[in-house]
């Protein structure tokens, strides 16, 4: 397909909405831990976890879609990235993929990338341009 | 071969910021033998390393600068020429420096400068070719019989030092702020131990840690000097690029800070004083006309008060304009007209730090593109420093910055605000203290109290950051007092918490994004606690 077969990618499910990331952006998967509030933050920023002693963002990726707030979150998908820090609040982890299972791709309305896959489709997450626009959303 | 090369590089450009020092020294004392025979020693020192190293083209260069310098110590009559041609090879070699650490071999074209510097004689011009031919022929000399003086004292120095990379500070600075952070837990577990020996032992470990930590930070302060020692040089280029004329002096320089902040606040600085060259310093006719000394000043001052250090960059040129600064505001659009009427004039002097904001008529090399303040003022804040401008017409500016000597471990009052948890830098507390309800006035809509016969401001911290916050609890009112822009501020909070001393954890994105938070820590029981940049907070 479009993708090269040697990628992999995690598949989760949050919000009732099926996300798949590249697993080079994976850093851990951890239960939920004791989270506290950021001043002045928006709703979809739930606050910061200590992870082995390092300050993780706890992003609710449904209250940002605006499908609401997550549940029954049940895992915090710690992603890895050069200069930021967030963890995904995830109701359920699915199973890892790789590109050779990605049936077509699609193109949803305002950029979003979509995996169709033999069981359904799962939109591709893109960290680096989600902190971006989050960002631009705390400016606004 | 690698920690060679390392050695090599880091040596050849200490000796290399030295030659650009002592240049500067004898343009200013041209007959000075000491200063002549150390640029000697230095250019032998790096035609010696290069060529143990195999780099051909960057010892043959150091060589004809160590022949120019030796038939000046022969008596070679000098002009202002020999200088440029000093630091043009010093910006050759620095280049050649440059491109070996980028796995390059150092290779430049250098035969049109050996030719310069062997032609050169302001005596003689008849003269030059005799010496170029002289000095091509002359063979280098031995290091053991033409050793530089202060080799045997370097040898002893050599004995009680090590080079240590940055990294492993890094890590051995995270190290000891994560034992503060257990020493704390441990201190609230020893609490309700109740255990006398456990107590004891908790107050050892506590002293022990202290003194890793001072350690720690002792190791990892420079002397402001490794910054600024570049910039007579680049305040002499920027001079004559500009046709001004400008003395620059500079005190205080070694006053030691982290060199983590060190390492951000060269650049601003380097840009303030490009600005202070550029839009400050008159040329010499419009100086004269003014009443002034056609050479201008330009200084850096630096002073330490207590955990912080004051750096004050100073002009004595035209001065900045408020009025002028804020109509550029409006014109420009990056300030609406009635907004601009009812700020303060140090609130419009900052204005040129908005991003975009340049008064320049025209955009020039040496500053002006309107990109840099901005990133000054923003690197300022990251370090929990401040920045204020004192001016005034015809008789020039001072930007003055004030930063903590380090930002690692830090003392902070902590508070509670609503649902919250905060963090207060020390170096941001004036006093703390409690007021009646009835000591707290309503005047014109502000809420204010009268300290030592002055009126001072309440704002509450929870209004500050803009987050939810009941109505006051119990009959007296907790505040700290803070100073903001010259004000004194009243904070109020719900509860003060007490000192602790803290690992202060930087925020990465998207959290850095936040105004009003400077970092984040974590207490003794884990809860993760932020830390707020009070000083910054626009009032």
């Amino acid at each position: 397909m479009m993708n090269s077969a040697s990628i992999r990618y995690m598949l989760f499910s949050t919000g009732g909405l099926r996300y798949a990331v590249n697993v080079d952006y994976l850093d851990e998967i951890s239960g939920l831990l004791p989270e506290y509030p950021i001043p002045r933050s928006p709703r979809f920023l739930r606050g910061v976890v200590n992870i082995h002693g390092k300050l993780a963002v706890v992003f609710d990726l449904s209250m940002y879609v605006g499908t609401g707030p997550v549940k029954k979150g049940c895992n915090l998908l710690l992603l890895k990235m050069p200069e930021s820090s967030l963890s995904i609040v995830v109701e359920q982890m699915e199973r890892m993929i790789s590109g050779d299972e990605i049936v077509s791709i699609e193109s949803g309305v305002s950029g979003a990338t979509f995996f169709v896959l033999p069981d359904g489709k799962a939109e591709l997450l893109d960290p680096e341009k989600l902190v971006d626009s989050m960002e631009k959303s705390f400016v606004a | 071969m690698s920690q060679y090369l390392d050695l090599f590089i880091s040596e050849v450009r200490e000796h290399l910021k030295s030659i650009s020092k002592l240049v500067l020294v004898l343009e200013s004392e041209p007959k000075d033998r000491s200063t002549i025979d150390e640029l000697f020693r230095s250019a032998h020192s790096v035609k010696g390393m290069a060529a143990s190293m195999g780099f051909k083209q960057a010892a043959e260069l150091a060589h004809g600068m160590e022949n120019l310098m030796d038939r000046v110590r022969q008596g070679l009559e000098i002009d202002s020429g020999l200088f440029d041609i000093l630091l043009a090879g010093e910006s050759a070699l620095s280049a050649m420096v440059d491109d070996i650490e980028g796995g390059g071999s150092g290779g430049m074209d250098s035969a049109a400068f050996l030719a310069r510097i062997a032609a050169y004689d302001p005596s003689a011009g008849k003269e030059a070719d005799r010496a170029s031919a002289g000095e091509a022929e002359e063979a280098p000399r031995s290091p053991d019989n033409e050793q530089p003086a202060t080799a045997k004292v370097e040898a002893s120095v050599v004995q009680q030092t090590v080079k240590i990379r940055t990294t492993v500070l890094d890590r051995l600075l995270k190290t000891t702020g994560e034992l503060v952070t257990v020493k704390h837990r441990l201190s609230m577990t020893s609490k309700s131990l109740r255990n006398r020996d456990f107590s004891d032992a908790m107050e050892s470990l506590g002293k022990a840690i202290r003194e890793l930590h001072d350690q720690v930070m002792a190791v990892r302060l420079i002397p402001l000097s490794m910054i600024t020692e570049r910039f007579p040089r680049m305040i002499r280029d920027l001079a004559r690029e500009s046709g001004k004329q400008v003395t620059f002096s500079m005190s205080g320089v070694e006053i030691e800070l982290d060199r983590s902040i060190l390492e951000l606040l060269g650049d601003p600085l380097a840009h303030i004083l490009r600005n202070s060259l550029d839009h400050g310093i008159e040329t010499p006719s419009e100086r004269q006309a003014a009443g002034k000394e056609s050479t201008g000043r330009v200084s850096i001052a630096v002073f330490r008060d207590k955990d912080q250090v004051e750096i004050r960059i100073g002009d004595d040129g035209r001065g900045i304009d408020p009025e002028k600064i804020a109509s550029a505001a409006v014109a420009k659009g990056v300030i609406q007209k009635e907004k601009a009427a009812t700020l303060s004039v140090e609130e419009k002097l900052l204005l040129i730090c908005l991003p975009g904001f340049s008064t320049a008529a025209k955009i020039t090399g040496i500053s002006g593109r309107g990109v840099g303040m901005d990133v000054v003022k923003t690197t300022i804040q990251s370090l929990s420093g401040t920045m204020s401008i004192e001016t005034g017409a015809d008789k020039g500016s001072t930007f003055v910055l004030r930063l903590p000597l380090t930002v690692a471990i830090i003392n902070v009052l902590l508070v509670t605000a609503g649902k919250f948890t905060l963090a207060v830098p020390l170096t941001a507390v004036g006093r703390t203290m409690e007021l009646k309800s009835e000591e707290i006035a309503l005047i014109d809509d502000e809420e204010v109290f009268f300290l030592d016969d002055s009126m001072v401001p309440v704002v509450s911290l929870s209004r500050l950051l803009n987050i939810d916050s009941g109505p006051p609890k119990g009959e007296t009112t907790p505040l700290f007092i803070t100073e903001i822009k010259g004000r004194r501020i009243g904070v109020q909070v719900d509860r003060m918490l007490g000192n602790q001393e803290v690992f202060v954890k930087p925020l990465s994105r998207p959290l850095s994004a936040f105004e009003g938070l400077s970092g984040a820590t974590v207490l003794g029981d884990g809860e993760v606690v932020f830390i707020v940049d009070i000083l910054n907070k626009v009032l």
